[in-house]
């Protein structure tokens, strides 16, 4: 969009306020004690914006300060976590945090690592996260060991790592939805499959291992690992779709499907065999209510690691796809009982605790930022207990299992 | 002496960058005043908290941005605040681009004012605003599309 750029040259000529002796002025008053200065028109508001963004931007010391005695169930050993674009390890309630990777130097994309999915490998031995990556410049996928000691690092974009179900490698992008390396712990690439045209469907997928480990699946896309011509899933297999989630074992999908009637939407969570025979809904949500201006869904699936429970998010919004509102919700597949554990502008779940009682999930404000009160929590499977454990924090992963459990 | 010389270094970034922060405030905000505020209050805390800061460039940028993304928020709507009176200039707002900008969310607007006022790359955005690269290019991309909408530009 070059003319958009050129049309915003219009503010080049806006008249720029000259506003250093207002700067001396606040940071004056507060260095002496007294009470900052009122600010031009929202005094109250913005002091506390600046509390606010001191907790959100104060780095590392700041963020690991305790609001609470937070106790996640005993299953969990450890915490990843990324937080201000650094990486670090620390108990499973965050005490004790050592950052194991970033406040390097700006590379060619930017500076700032990143987390998402899930960070530990299933045995629980490594850490996987990303360097920036954009249209220009190649990002780099970083493991670690347990102990937060670098093991090996190799190109990839995309945003989810996927662990194969041996922790043994790892499948990324190389070429954003064209080509998926499979690389080693040791970093050494051992495959590198191609997408035929139209294999990978729209939208920002990510390479995700099939349970037994002899493909990867991406964009409704099948990749054999060994090299056979990849396949497209059929539109009633669930894989197909854009938010689904393997079970434990294997033997299930639950994915989000939706329908419109008129104009109402809904929204239901299913399960299925992984070939999309054998569904039975769980739960639905309907938006008959006003469904001119607002649209529910449901997204952001993960199973415990019983297969008992799934978690999962739902949103409302308006009718462009903004949303306003959103919650994450546990469901016990057994009883179908449904709890909302944590109801936030910006919430997502993130990963059960190895027992399954308990879940980590994070939150925003409505701007996407992670203001006071926001970052990374745990909380009771049955919604109760919920503890702020990293403030700030973008994501993080508990650890599976302990080395040499 | 080290104080001293944060305090150097920070009104280095404001001679540089003080400007364009306030302008590209004010095209996130469509307030004048706003973008005065929060520009100031990044400033300002940045030089009370002095070597404390790593990157102060991008401290400031993203805390500016957070400062007036919390005021818009607190308003019951979007409102303009003209540049106010007595200030003399040849500035005319392009109405349909302020327009079109109040209709993205708050994080597609602030990606696309870096990006296309600031001409900041995506890695460089993230820095700025805290966020996850991989999040700019997603609001990037949405805002992108969102802004061809709303200008009328389908091509």
């Amino acid at each position: 969009m070059t003319d958009l750029r050129d049309r915003m040259r219009i503010y080049d000529r806006a008249p720029a306020p000259d506003y250093w002796n207002e700067v001396e002025l606040r940071a004056s008053s507060r260095s002496v004690g007294a009470a900052a200065p009122a600010r031009s028109a929202r005094p109250l508001l913005l002091m506390a914006a600046a509390m606010l963004l001191a907790l959100a931007v104060g780095g590392a010391a700041l963020a690991l300060s305790r609001l609470v005695d937070p106790s996640p169930d005993s299953s969990v050993t450890h915490l990843a976590y990324e937080l201000d674009g650094d990486i670090y390890l620390a108990d499973a309630d965050g005490q004790n945090p050592v950052r194991i990777a970033g406040g390097e130097p700006a590379g060619e994309c930017g500076r700032g690592l990143a987390g998402e999915g899930l960070m530990w490998s299933p045995d629980g031995r490594y850490v996987a996260y990303r360097s920036p990556w954009d249209d220009f410049c190649e990002g780099m996928v970083r493991l670690s060991d347990a102990e937060g000691h670098p093991v090996a690092s190799f190109p990839g974009a995309g945003w989810l790592i996927s662990w194969s179900p041996d922790s043994t490698r790892v499948a990324t992008w190389v070429e954003l939805f064209e080509t998926v390396g499979i690389y080693g712990i040791d970093g050494a690439r051992q495959a590198l499959l191609t997408a035929p045209p139209g294999c990978v469907g729209p939208g920002d997928h990510d390479p995700l291992w099939s349970p037994d480990g002899r493909s990867v699946v991406a964009g409704g896309c099948e990749f054999p690992i060994d090299g056979q011509k990849p396949r497209r899933f059929s539109v009633v297999d669930p894989r197909s779709r854009y938010d689904w989630a393997y079970s434990p074992d294997g033997t299930l999908v639950a994915y989000v499907t939706g329908t419109e009637v008129g104009y109402a939407r809904t929204a239901s969570l299913v399960i299925a065999e992984a070939d999309g025979t054998e569904l039975q809904v769980l739960t639905y949500q309907s938006d008959w209510n006003d469904p001119t201006t607002e649209v529910v869904y449901f997204d952001k699936i993960i199973w415990s690691s019983l297969g008992d429970r799934i978690a999962f998010r739902r949103s409302t919004g308006s009718i462009d796809g903004s949303p306003t509102a959103s919650e994450v919700r546990v469901l016990d597949i057994s009883s179908g009982d449904e709890t909302t554990i944590a109801a936030e502008p910006n919430v997502q779940p993130l990963a059960f605790s190895p027992a399954g009682d308990s879940i980590l999930f994070a939150t925003r404000d409505a701007n996407w930022v992670a203001t006071e009160g926001h970052g990374l929590w745990a909380v009771n499977a049955d919604g109760s207990d919920k503890q702020l454990l990293v403030p700030g924090a973008n994501w993080g992963d508990w650890q599976p299992l302990a080395p040499g459990s | 002496m080290e104080q001293a010389q944060a305090t150097t270094d920070l009104e280095a970034v404001y001679r540089e960058d003080g400007a364009r922060l306030w302008r590209a405030l004010y095209a996130y905000s469509n307030d004048a005043e706003l973008a005065f505020d929060a520009a100031a209050e990044a400033f300002a805390q940045a030089l009370s908290r002095g070597t404390a800061i790593r990157d102060v460039r991008s401290w400031v940028w993203r805390t500016a941005f957070r400062v007036a993304a919390g005021d818009l928020k607190s308003r019951s709507k979007y409102a303009y605040t003209p540049i106010p009176e007595g200030v003399t200039h040849d500035f005319h707002l392009d109405d349909a681009l302020a327009v079109a900008l109040q209709g993205l969310t708050p994080q597609q607007r602030l990606v696309i004012v870096l990006h296309y006022y600031v001409d900041c790359p995506v890695g460089e955005i993230a820095r700025r605003t805290g966020m996850n690269p991989l999040a700019v290019r997603s609001h990037l991309s949405r805002g992108r599309q969102r802004m061809r909408i709303l200008l009328g530009d389908d091509s």
